[in-house]
């Protein structure tokens, strides 16, 4: 351990005094500090989650390169000056040099993300304390965004299905007027089948209920829910929205159960309709005693706006039931397990093209990886495929992210400043899938490599 | 046979070939080619040859630092790369891979904590290092801002760290003043003294000659030339007499004689000169005695304690034997001033007896025509100079 260290505290040394270093981190303080310290120039509600958001953010953005660039740096630095010659001519394994480079850059950066972070929390925490904020706005802060609420979704609707139906239906009609149908009419009725499902599960008619079922919610709960959701008014774009208005009512469960199931009588959850803004987001308390006692919930919402429009409810845009967890210390705490998550892996990208590559080399192909990990979660996201190709390039990019990380999927700063619980079974899931089965395995090759090649080839003079 | 052509070899070459190939894995410089040599325990081994003639791929081969297109490398017994073979070695590069921003202390413990040394040890390793290579004053000033020749000592002072058994020193004395350079000589003979195997690899011959047992002279990655330094270097066929001439008239009166008694021979005469390191020696010293003060590195003080004691019950037992036993007969085991004074002394001990030096590692037969030629010779110069 001895020699471990003592490449651990030299390699630490040497990043300190790398001028990028120093840079990126004059950059993070001014981040961390500057946009809590803003003048809130609209609701204080809004503003700390804004400023939650993209102060976390950035942090993720600043560490993320430094983790690169270091974890670069610390292993090729020395290889090219030749400085490494010195210290593998000496009786300690390459292995420990490269896993020991790899510990001090984590080590910097979790030191660094801790500092920005205790800044981050102090100063939201200062103007949430100090502010001038009304009492009711004051207490819709703490129920909102300084919290930790684990977030239940409904049931989704079974887009395949409905999709190949409507696909199969339209099918159907284009032979029966004599068309010559081919494949590319087939992908062509695929993909229109497909977004009409979407929408048609999005679409809530006027007038007529919508209804969501959500399950395993806990049967004991005590204090109300939250439901939080975005409507948009006739068209799912963010551009001439308005006001709307609309009633949510819940399932409240009956005593007694008929033939075996737990019947509801359902309860508007206002005293008149909602009225609200379109696109964007609404929470609105639930009783507790909504919750039936096998952990079912049942929502409804009725359309009710004043031009008999559709109002559309994507299911990213919700309905989601929250039930506080946590204070906001212990989520901003996991949001940080998640960020130093990333720095590992990213840490370990960098070290593993660093083993082999050049130093600008190695930074370039590691920025290009994330990038491919990035587009190829995008696309395997996609919902519709307009041809073959796309549909090529969704499987692409499914195979591609068997082995490429996808940084997306370290992303928790939205959960935080939305005041939603960062779950550790998420946390776990990110560490299996995203460190240990994906970054680790490209991490162990640079090992192997850099315990394998030859050192003295690789000097820049 | 010596003690070091019996002892076990510290590294051996076999068939080494070092081929560098382009990206595609094409063969662009064939740096080393076939070379077999082996570096047996307690010898002084060197190196030569020009620019580009894979001296350094042939060093950093030993050190695992570059593979072997072909061939094998030993050393210790095992692969080059093994990490326990690399306890017992120091390496000193061709040029300063040290980090700038550590001070000379710094540099000296982490490298020493690379070989699991103490820290009560480590510090006392370092001050006799520091000491040894005159940079005590420099102790906590930054690698980076040394001059190449404290660099260099530096350099020297982290590849003793661990008392290796094999050194390996690429162009020690390059950057170094000539002080300095003696003084790296000096430790090289001290350290083969106590048993330690050297490699050298140096393009300053003189300073090669003074402290190398045997060397390998390689040309284009190919072994031009190998052998004892004595075999090498010793020409047979001609003969050297010095002796002091008073004055102007006794040495026409020898030239004469000689002209005389060896009319078919071609005679040279001229005055011996010193050579240039001497005088420049003979200038610092007296520049001392004169207390004329200095910025750079101090000239080095005594040699390491720990690298003088004995390390092992062996190594005790073999400084008690006699000093034939555990030398090479045919390599210096003084240091080069005072080989060279001895040389002369005996040098002049002939002269006075009116005898001819002959060279070592003669043949039965030649001695035997030498032999004859010297008796023919004495009588000669007995008769003209008698006669006169």
């Amino acid at each position: 351990m001895q020699s471990f260290f003592a490449i651990f505290r030299i390699a630490s040394r040497q990043m300190i005094r790398s001028r990028f270093f120093r840079v990126l981190v004059v950059l993070l303080v001014l981040w961390s500090c500057a946009i809590p310290a803003l003048i809130a120039d609209r609701e204080m509600g809004d503003f700390l989650r804004i400023a939650l958001l993209y102060s976390t953010a950035g942090v993720n953005l600043f560490l993320g390169c430094n983790a690169i660039w270091l974890g670069c740096f610390a292993i090729d630095a020395d290889m090219e000056s030749a400085q490494l010659h010195l210290v593998v001519v000496k009786p300690i394994s390459r292995l420990t040099v490269y896993f020991a480079k790899f510990c001090a850059v984590a080590w910097i950066n979790l030191l660094l993300l801790v500092i920005a972070f205790l800044a981050i929390f102090g100063m939201i925490n200062f103007r949430f304390r100090h502010g001038e904020i009304p009492a009711e706005t004051r207490e819709r802060i703490q129920n909102e965004v300084l919290v930790g609420r684990r977030v239940y979704l409904p049931d989704q609707g079974d887009y395949e299905n409905a999709s190949r139906r409507i696909a199969d239906a339209m099918l159907a009609d284009a032979k029966a007027s004599g068309e010559n149908v081919n494949l590319n009419d087939e992908v062509y009725f695929a993909r229109e089948a497909k977004k009409k499902a979407m929408a048609k599960d999005a679409e809530m008619r006027f007038n007529i209920p919508k209804e969501w079922r959500f399950k395993n919610l806990p049967a004991g709960q005590l204090t109300p829910l939250v439901l939080r959701y975005r409507v948009f008014v006739k068209g799912v774009t963010d551009a001439r929205q308005r006001t709307t208005k609309l009633v949510w009512l819940a399932g409240i469960p009956r005593n007694e159960v008929a033939g075996g199931k737990t019947a509801f009588d359902f309860l508007p959850l206002s005293s008149a309709p909602e009225q609200l803004m379109g696109g964007t987001f609404t929470e609105r308390l639930i009783p507790a005693d909504a919750i039936a006692p096998d952990g079912t919930l049942i929502l409804r919402a009725v359309n009710l706006d004043p031009d008999k429009a559709p109002l559309f409810l994507q299911p990213t845009d919700g309905p989601k039931v929250l039930i506080p967890v946590c204070g906001f210390a212990r989520n901003f705490l996991r949001m940080t397990l998640v960020s130093f998550l990333l720095i590992l892996t990213l840490d370990a990208i960098g070290c593993a093209f660093a083993s082999f590559l050049s130093l600008a080399t190695a930074v370039f192909c590691s920025f290009g990886y994330l990038l491919l990990g990035i587009l190829s979660q995008h696309w395997a996201m996609q919902r519709t495929y307009p041809d073959l190709i796309s549909r090529f390039g969704y499987y692409l990019a499914k195979g591609v992210l068997f082995f490429v990380v996808p940084l997306q999927n370290f992303d928790a700063t939205d959960l935080v400043s939305d005041g939603e619980l960062v779950e550790f079974a998420w946390i776990g899931t990110i560490f299996l899938f995203n460190v240990l089965l994906r970054a680790m395995p490209l991490f162990a090759i640079g090992a192997i490599i850099y315990r394998n090649r030859e050192l003295a080839t690789a000097v820049k003079r | 046979m010596t003690s070091a052509q019996n002892a076990a070899p510290v590294a051996v070459v076999r068939g080494l070939g070092k081929t560098f190939a382009d990206f595609w894995g094409r063969a662009r410089v064939k740096a080393v080619d076939g070379i077999d040599f082996e570096i047996r325990h307690g010898e002084v081994f060197a190196l030569l040859g020009p620019n580009g003639s894979g001296k350094s791929t042939t060093v950093k081969l030993i050190l695992g630092l570059l593979y072997p297109t072909r061939g094998d490398i030993t050393v210790f017994g095992k692969s080059p790369r093994a990490v326990e073979t690399k306890q017992e070695i120091g390496y000193l590069p061709e040029e300063s891979y040290l980090y700038p921003y550590l001070t000379a202390r710094e540099t000296l413990d982490f490298y020493g904590s690379l070989f699991h040394l103490s820290a009560p040890e480590r510090k006392s390793r370092i001050d006799q290092l520091l000491e040894m290579v005159g940079l005590s004053h420099a102790r906590d000033r930054k690698v980076g801002e040394f001059s190449k020749g404290m660099a260099r000592r530096i350099g020297i002072a982290q590849a003793m760290i661990n008392d290796p058994d094999f050194l390996i020193l690429d162009e020690p004395t390059s950057g170094l003043d000539p002080i300095g350079c003696r003084e790296v000589k000096d430790l090289i003979l001290t350290l083969k003294k106590r048993g330690k195997t050297i490699l050298v690899t140096s393009h300053l011959l003189s300073d090669v000659e003074d402290i190398s047992d045997r060397v390998v002279i390689l040309y284009g990655g190919k072994i031009r030339s190998q052998g004892k330094l004595e075999d090498l270097l010793t020409v047979g066929d001609q003969t050297r007499v010095t002796f002091t001439t008073p004055d102007q008239s006794a040495q026409r009166k020898l030239e004469n004689a000689l002209h005389n008694g060896f009319p078919q021979e071609k005679i040279i005469i001229d005055h011996p000169r010193r050579t240039l390191e001497e005088y420049f020696l003979d200038v610092v010293k007296q520049a001392k005695a004169e207390n004329v003060s200095t910025s750079g590195a101090a000239a080095g003080g005594k040699i390491a304690d720990y690298l003088n004691t004995p390390k092992s019950k062996d190594e005790i037992l073999q400084s008690l034997l006699p000093q034939e036993n555990i030398s090479v007969p045919s390599a210096p085991d003084t240091a080069p001033e005072q080989k060279e004074v001895a040389n002369e002394e005996k040098l002049r001990s002939l002269t006075e007896e009116k005898s001819v030096g002959i060279p070592p590692k003669a043949t039965a037969e030649d001695e035997e025509i030498n032999k004859q030629k010297l008796a023919d010779a004495e009588a000669r110069l007995d008769q003209l100079l008698g006669g006169k």
